[in-house]
C-alpha cells in the first residue's frame, strides 16, 4: 500500500506545475471565502446592532457581489486545471503501458488475457483521475486553508481558535486509523464485485446450455446466493468505512455547538464583540468542510490505490522501456514493427526460400517439444508438418517467424542464420496464416490491405477475388466496405480464413507458413481455400501444418512420432 | 423516465426500508440546517441582550443546539448504512428479475444480435442501474421533501425571501444541471464509444500483434491506439468543462440567494418588520438550504445514463419469445408412455421453417424418421440448416409448418404412441433431449461444476456414485488421460480464461457433459471437431458403447463421424 502510494506520487511528477496551479487557485478561492464571510458578518453586525439600513450598507453589498463573482470563476478554473493535471498523468501512463506490451513481444503477449489487460489500460488508468484531479490538490488545500482560517480566527478570539484547532486534530488521526482498515477490505470488495459481475455475464452466456440441461432453477439460486454473499461482504466493509465519516460529522457538529455556546455566553456578559463571534460561527462550517472534503476524496484515493496495484502488476509483467531490462529478440520485432511497407516491386520472380533446421531444441516449461530437430527444405519445395494437436506444429512456425527463440541448435533461411537476418527483411520474405487469424476493427478491404501498406483498392479487389473473399463479400450490402471485427458483422471461421489468406496475396514472400488452414472449415470452404493456397504457393517454398494428411505436397514431416 | 418508473416496480418489496431510509436522510439534512440557523439566532440574541444588559434564558437554546448536533451525525451514519444495504438488496432483485425475464427469450432473441458484445453490454447496463436507488431516487425525494419544508418556513417571514431562495434552489438543483446534461449528451456518447474502441484496439493488439508484426502493420496500429487515447481525452475535457460550469452555476446561485436574501433581510430589519436576531438566523438558513440540492446535479446526470441503460434492457426484454408456451400436454396414455420410455423415436413430416418472414427458407417440406434406439447421421454443406434442426427440436425456435412428433415404441410390441413436440412447454420438451450444441459453452469454474450442470434436478441423477458417473462420462469423452495428467483433476478451473486445457479438450468436456445427462434422445453437433483421426475413432466407439439403446442424431461434415450411424440422411438446399 505504501508502495502504491509512492508509485502514484512518482507518476504524478510530470504534472507538478499543473498541480501547484490547481492548489494555488483553490487556496485563493478559500481566501476569498474568508473575505466573503467577513463581509457577511460585518453586514449582519451593522444591521443588527447598529441599526444601519440599505443605504449605509450599499458599499458592503457591492464588495460582496464582486467577491462572489470571483469565486464563481475560480470554481470553474479549479475543476479545469485539476482535470488537466490528471490527464497529463493518464496519457503518459497509457503510452508507457502500451510500450511495455510492445516490448513483451507478440508471443508472450498472446498468452495474456486480452479482456482483462484492456480493462486495466482503459478503466484502471481512468480510475486514477479522481486521485490526481481531486485527492492530491484537495489534500494540499486541506493542509493550507485550515491554517489560513485559524490565522484569522486566533487574533479575533483565541478561545474559539483553540476549540477549532483541538477538534481538528482528531480528524486526520481517526481518518488514518479507519482508512487503513477500510482500504484492506475495499480491495476484497473490488475483487468480489468483479467476480459477481463476471458470474452474471457467465450466467447470460450459458443460458442456452442451462436450458438444455433444465438447470434454470439452479442458476437462479446461484445468482441469489452470490448476490447475498456480496451484500454481506460489502456491508461489513461499509460499517467500518462509514465510521470515519460519522466521526467527521460528529466532530464538526459538536465543535460548532461548542463555539456557538461559548460565544453566546461571552456575548451576554459583554466580554466579546458580535462581529468576531458571528464571523467565527459562519466560518466554522467552512473550516470543517475543507477537512471533510478530503474525506470525500478518500474514496477516490482508495479506488486509485486498487487501480495502481493492477497497473503495477501489469507493469511487472510488461515493463515499459524506462524500467525494464533487455527485451530480447522478440521485443525487437515488436518495437521495429516489422517491415516498413513493401519496398520495390509487389511481386518478385524467384524460386522461394530454402529452410534448414539443425538440431533445434525447444520446450515449454514442463512440456518438452523438440530436443534435436533437423530437416531441410529446398527452394520452392513444399512440406507438410503432420501430427496430433499439441505436438508443436504451431511452435515450429513461431520459431521460423522469430516469435520464439530456439533453445538449442540453429535455423537458417535462404542460407543465412535466422538471428542475423534483419527483422523487416525477414518479414518481407515470409507470409504466415495463423491457425486462428484475427480480424481487426475496420472494413474487409482494410483487413485485406493490412497485407501490404499502400496497396491500391484495385490490388485489394484482386486479392479478394483470388482468395474467394469476393464470393461472400459481393452478397453483403456494403461489399468489401462492410465493417468487421469488434462491434462489426461477425464472419464465419471459413470467411475469416479467406480474408487472412487475401492478405497474403498482396505480399511476395519466398516462404509461406500456413497453420491448419482448413481445420475448421466445412467441405465447400475447404475446397475454395485449398484452391487459393495452390495458386499462392506457385513458385514458392511452403510449410503447411496439419493434423490430417496433406495430399499434393512434396514431402511431409511427422512430429510427435518420435516421442 | 417512464422506463425508470417501470423499474420502480422492483422496489415494492423493499418499501419499508426505503421509507425509513428517506426519513432518516431528511431528518439529517433538516437538523443540519437547523443547527446552523439556531446557533446564529442564539448568538445574535445573546449579543443584543448583552448590549442592552438584559437577562436571557440560554439553557433551552443551548440544549437544542447540542441535540441537533448529535441527531445530525448519528442520523447520517444510520441513513448511509441503511440505504446502502437497501441498494444491495435491490441489486439482487434486479439481476434475478432480469435473468427470469430473459430466460424464455434465450437463445433465439439474443442470437439476432449474434455477438458476445450484446451480453457484455447487458452486464454493464445492469451494473449501471445498481445505484439507481441510492444516487437517484433518494437525493431526488429528499430534495423535494426538504424544499417543501424550507420554502413555506421562509415565506412565514417574507414572501420575497422564499421566492429568491426557491428560484436559486431550482436553478442550481434542476435547471442548470438539466441543461448541462443535455449539452453533455454528445461528448458523453463520444466518450463511451471511444473508450470501447480503445479497449477493442488493445484486445486486437494483444491477440493479433504477432500477425501485425509479420504483416508490417504494427506501427500504424500503435498510432491508432495513441489517436484513440487522444480522442478519449478530448471528449473527457469537454465533459469536464461542462462539469466546471455546473459547479460555477451552483456557486453563482447560492451566492445570489445569500446576497439577495441579505438585501431583503436588512431592509426588513431597518423597517422594523423583523426582529434583528432573526436576520442572523435567516441569512444562515438561506445559505445552508443549498445543502439539500447538492447531490442533485450528479443524480440528474446519472438519471440520463440510467434511463438509457433501462431503455436498452427493456428493448431486449420486450421482445416476443420465439416459441409458444405449449398447450400443457394432456395426461393421455401416449403421454405417459412417452414419459417413461428410455429411448424415443422422432417423426418429422413436412417441416417448414424460416427464422423470420423475409429471411431465406431453411426447411421446406422436410421429412425425417428416427426410430427409437436408432442412430441417424445428418450430412450436408454448411448453412443448410443442420444446426437449425437441433434448435427446433430443443424448442429454441418454433417451426411454421409441418409437425415434429416424439414416438414411443417401434410398432413391434403393440402400436407406437405419438406426441406432438409443440404441445409440450419448451422446458418439458427439452427434458427429452441431451445435446452437444454447435457453440458450446463452459463456465469459468471447475470441470466438476461444469459437469454438474447436467446432473441438476431435471438434468439427470445426482446423489451417491456421482463422482464415478462424472469420471465415466469423461472417460467416454476420451478425457481420461487429461484428467490423470491434471494435478487438480476434476477441480481444474476451465472456461474462457482457463488455459490449462486445450481447445479440443474443452470440446470433449462439453461432450462429456452432454453424455452425462440421461435422455431418450441425444443430439450431437460435430462431435469430433478438431480431433485427429485416432482420437476421433476412439471417441466414436465410446459414444456408440455408452449410448447403446438410446436414440442419437449426429450432425457432421466429416464422413468419419457417420461410421457409428445406422443411416445417413443428406440435407440439401
Amino acid at each position: 500500500m505504501a508502495g502504491d502510494s509512492r508509485w502514484l506520487a512518482g507518476r504524478g511528477r510530470p504534472a507538478r506545475p499543473l498541480l501547484i496551479l490547481t492548489v494555488a487557485l483553490g487556496e485563493l478561492s478559500g481566501i476569498l471565502l474568508i473575505v466573503q464571510t467577513a463581509l457577511l458578518a460585518s453586514i449582519g453586525n451593522r444591521a443588527i446592532l447598529q441599526g444601519e439600513g440599505l443605504r449605509e450598507l450599499a458599499p458592503r453589498f457591492a464588495e460582496l457581489l464582486a467577491v462572489m463573482a470571483l469565486r464563481v470563476l475560480l470554481a470553474w478554473a479549479v475543476k479545469r486545471s485539476g482535470f488537466e493535471c490528471a490527464s497529463v498523468v493518464k496519457r503518459a501512463l497509457r503510452r508507457d503501458l502500451i510500450g511495455g506490451l510492445r516490448r513483451l513481444g507478440p508471443l508472450a503477449l498472446s498468452r495474456m488475457r486480452a479482456g482483462e489487460t484492456s480493462q486495466v489500460l482503459v478503466d484502471s488508468v481512468e480510475a486514477l483521475e479522481g486521485y490526481y484531479a481531486g485527492y492530491l490538490p484537495q489534500r494540499a488545500i486541506a493542509s493550507l486553508l485550515p491554517f489560513t482560517i485559524l490565522a484569522v480566527v486566533f487574533p479575533l478570539d483565541w478561545i474559539s481558535g483553540l476549540a477549532l484547532s483541538l477538534t481538528a486534530v482528531f480528524l486526520p488521526l481517526s481518518m488514518i486509523v479507519i482508512g487503513e482498515e477500510a482500504h484492506a477490505r475495499n480491495q476484497a470488495l473490488w475483487a468480489s464485485l468483479a467476480r459477481i459481475s463476471g458470474r452474471f455475464l457467465d450466467a447470460l452466456r450459458g443460458l442456452a446450455t442451462v436450458k438444455i440441461f433444465g438447470a434454470q432453477r439452479r442458476e437462479l439460486e446461484e445468482i441469489e446466493r452470490s448476490s447475498e454473499e456480496y451484500r454481506l461482504a460489502t456491508m461489513s466493509v461499509l460499517r467500518i468505512a462509514f465510521v470515519s465519516s460519522f466521526m467527521l460529522e460528529l466532530i464538526t457538529a459538536v465543535s460548532i455547538a461548542i463555539v456557538a455556546v461559548l460565544t453566546g455566553l461571552r456575548l451576554l456578559s459583554g466580554t466579546m464583540g458580535f462581529f468576531p463571534g458571528y464571523f467565527i460561527l459562519l466560518i466554522a462550517p467552512e473550516y470543517f468542510l475543507v477537512l471533510r472534503s478530503l474525506g470525500a476524496q478518500y474514496h477516490s484515493r482508495m479506488g486509485a490505490m486498487s487501480a495502481a496495484e493492477q497497473i503495477r502488476e501489469l507493469m511487472m509483467k510488461a515493463p515499459p522501456s524506462a524500467e525494464g531490462g533487455d527485451g530480447g529478440t522478440e521485443a525487437k520485432a515488436g518495437a521495429q514493427g516489422g517491415p516498413t511497407a513493401a519496398r520495390g516491386s509487389p511481386r518478385r520472380e524467384r524460386g522461394g526460400t530454402a529452410v534448414e533446421f539443425r538440431q533445434v531444441a525447444f520446450s515449454y516449461p514442463g512440456r518438452p517439444l523438440f530436443d534435436s530437430l533437423s530437416f531441410s527444405l529446398a527452394e520452392g519445395e513444399s512440406l507438410a508438418l503432420v501430427g496430433p494437436s499439441g505436438c508443436g506444429k504451431s511452435t515450429l512456425l513461431s520459431l521460423i517467424l522469430g516469435l520464439a527463440a530456439c533453445q538449442g541448435g540453429s535455423i537458417s533461411l535462404g542460407g543465412r542464420e535466422l538471428g542475423l537476418i534483419d527483422r523487416s527483411e525477414l518479414y518481407e520474405d515470409l507470409a504466415w496464416l495463423p491457425q486462428r487469424p484475427s480480424l481487426f476493427h475496420g472494413t474487409i478491404a482494410y483487413n485485406i490491405g493490412l497485407g501490404r501498406r499502400g496497396a491500391s483498392s484495385g490490388e485489394i479487389a484482386l486479392a479478394a477475388r483470388a482468395s474467394h473473399v469476393l464470393d461472400f463479400a459481393e452478397l453483403l450490402p456494403s461489399g468489401l466496405d462492410t465493417q468487421v471485427g469488434e462491434g462489426g458483422r461477425s464472419l464465419s471461421a471459413g470467411q475469416i480464413q479467406r480474408v487472412a489468406l487475401a492478405r497474403l496475396f498482396l505480399r511476395s514472400p519466398g516462404l509461406l507458413l500456413l497453420d491448419e488452414p482448413t481445420a475448421h472449415l466445412d467441405g465447400e470452404s475447404e475446397a475454395l481455400v485449398r484452391e487459393s493456397i495452390r495458386a499462392l504457393a506457385e513458385g514458392r517454398s511452403l510449410i503447411l501444418a496439419t493434423h490430417r494428411s496433406a495430399p499434393g505436397l512434396d514431402r511431409s514431416l511427422v512430429l510427435g512420432a518420435a516421442k | 423516465m417512464r422506463r425508470l418508473l417501470r423499474l420502480a416496480a422492483l422496489l415494492a418489496p423493499h418499501k419499508g426500508r426505503i421509507a425509513l431510509g428517506m426519513a432518516l436522510a431528511l431528518a439529517t439534512l433538516l437538523s443540519n440546517i437547523g443547527l446552523l440557523a439556531l446557533s446564529s439566532w442564539f448568538i445574535a440574541s445573546m449579543a443584543i441582550a448583552g448590549s442592552l444588559n438584559l437577562a436571557m434564558g440560554y439553557t433551552l437554546p443551548a440544549a437544542g443546539i447540542r441535540a441537533l448536533a448529535i441527531i445530525r451525525a448519528a442520523g447520517r451514519y444510520a441513513e448511509r448504512l441503511l440505504n446502502h444495504d437497501t441498494t444491495f438488496r435491490i441489486l439482487a432483485s434486479l439481476r434475478l428479475w432480469f435473468y427470469r425475464r430473459i430466460g424464455p427469450l434465450a437463445p433465439a432473441r439474443l442470437e439476432e444480435y449474434r455477438s458476445g458484445d450484446l451480453l457484455a453490454r447487458i452486464r454493464a447496463d445492469i451494473d449501471g442501474l445498481d445505484d439507481y436507488y441510492v444516487r437517484g431516487l433518494v437525493p431526488a425525494a429528499v430534495a423535494l421533501l426538504s424544499a417543501s419544508a424550507i420554502l413555506p418556513f421562509l415565506a412565514r417571514f417574507d414572501g420575497r425571501l422564499a421566492l429568491i431562495d426557491g428560484l436559486a434552489l431550482a436553478a442550481a438543483g434542476l435547471v442548470v444541471p438539466a441543461l448541462l446534461a443535455l449539452l453533455a449528451a454528445a461528448p458523453g456518447r463520444a466518450k463511451v464509444r471511444t473508450s470501447a474502441e480503445l479497449r477493442a484496439s488493445i484486445v486486437e493488439e494483444i491477440e493479433g500483434l504477432s500477425e501485425l508484426v509479420v504483416l508490417g502493420a504494427a506501427l500504424p496500429h500503435a498510432a491508432l491506439m495513441e489517436e484513440l487515447d487522444a480522442r478519449l481525452c478530448e471528449s473527457q475535457r469537454r465533459l469536464n468543462s461542462l462539469g466546471g460550469l455546473g459547479e460555477a452555476g451552483l456557486s453563482a446561485a447560492s451566492s445570489l440567494a445569500v446576497w439577495g436574501g441579505s438585501l431583503v433581510l436588512v431592509s426588513l430589519v431597518a423597517a422594523g418588520a423583523l426582529p434583528p436576531a432573526d436576520l442572523a438566523a435567516l441569512s444562515v438558513f438561506v445559505l445552508a438550504s443549498f445543502e439539500c440540492i447538492l447531490p442533485l446535479p450528479a443524480a440528474i446526470q446519472k438519471a440520463g445514463e440510467m434511463a438509457e441503460a433501462a431503455r436498452r434492457l427493456f428493448e431486449i426484454l420486450d421482445a416476443e419469445p420465439a416459441v409458444s408456451a405449449g398447450s400443457a400436454a394432456k395426461a393421455s396414455d401416449s403421454a405417459a408412455e412417452i414419459r417413461s420410455a428410455s429411448a424415443l423415436g422422432l417423426s418429422i413430416r413436412g417441416l417448414g421453417f424460416r427464422y423470420a418472414p423475409g429471411l431465406p427458407t431453411i426447411f421446406e417440406a422436410l421429412d425425417l424418421e428416427l426410430p427409437a434406439g436408432g442412430r441417424l447421421g445428418l450430412a450436408g454443406p454448411s448453412g443448410v440448416g443442420k444446426s437449425s434442426l437441433f434448435s427446433l427440436l430443443l424448442r429454441f425456435w418454433d417451426y411454421q409448418e409441418g409437425s415434429i412428433e416424439l414416438v414411443a415404441g417401434n410398432g413391434t410390441q403393440g402400436p407406437a404412441s405419438y406426441l406432438d413436440l409443440r404441445s409440450l412447454g419448451p422446458d418439458r420438451a427439452r427434458s427429452f433431449f441431451s445435446a452437444l450444441p454447435q457453440a458450446p459453452f463452459l463456465y469459468h469454474a471447475s470441470i466438476r461444476e461444469n459437469l454438474l450442470l447436467a446432473a441438476a434436478p431435471g438434468g439427470g441423477p445426482g446423489g451417491p456414485g456421482l463422482e464415478e458417473r462424472l469420471l465415466a462420462a469423461c472417460e467416454a469423452a476420451q478425457l481420461g488421460d487429461l484428467l490423470a495428467k491434471l494435478p487438480l483433476g476434476l477441480d481444474t478451473i476451465v472456461g474462457e480464461t482457463g488455459r490449462a486445457v486445450s481447445g479440443g479438450e474443452l470440446q470433449r468436456l462439453v461432450l462429456a457433459r452432454a453424455l452425462l445427462k440421461e435422455a431418450p434422445i441425444y443430439l450431437l453437433d460435430e462431435p469430433t471437431e478438431g480431433l485427429d483421426d485416432a482420437t476421433a475413432e476412439a471417441l466414436l466407439d465410446a459414444i456408440a458403447r455408452r449410448l447403446a439403446g438410446r436414440s442419437v442424431i449426429i450432425i457432421s461434415h466429416r464422413e468419419r463421424d457417420f461410421r457409428i450411424a445406422e443411416r445417413v440422411q443428406r440435407l440439401d438446399r
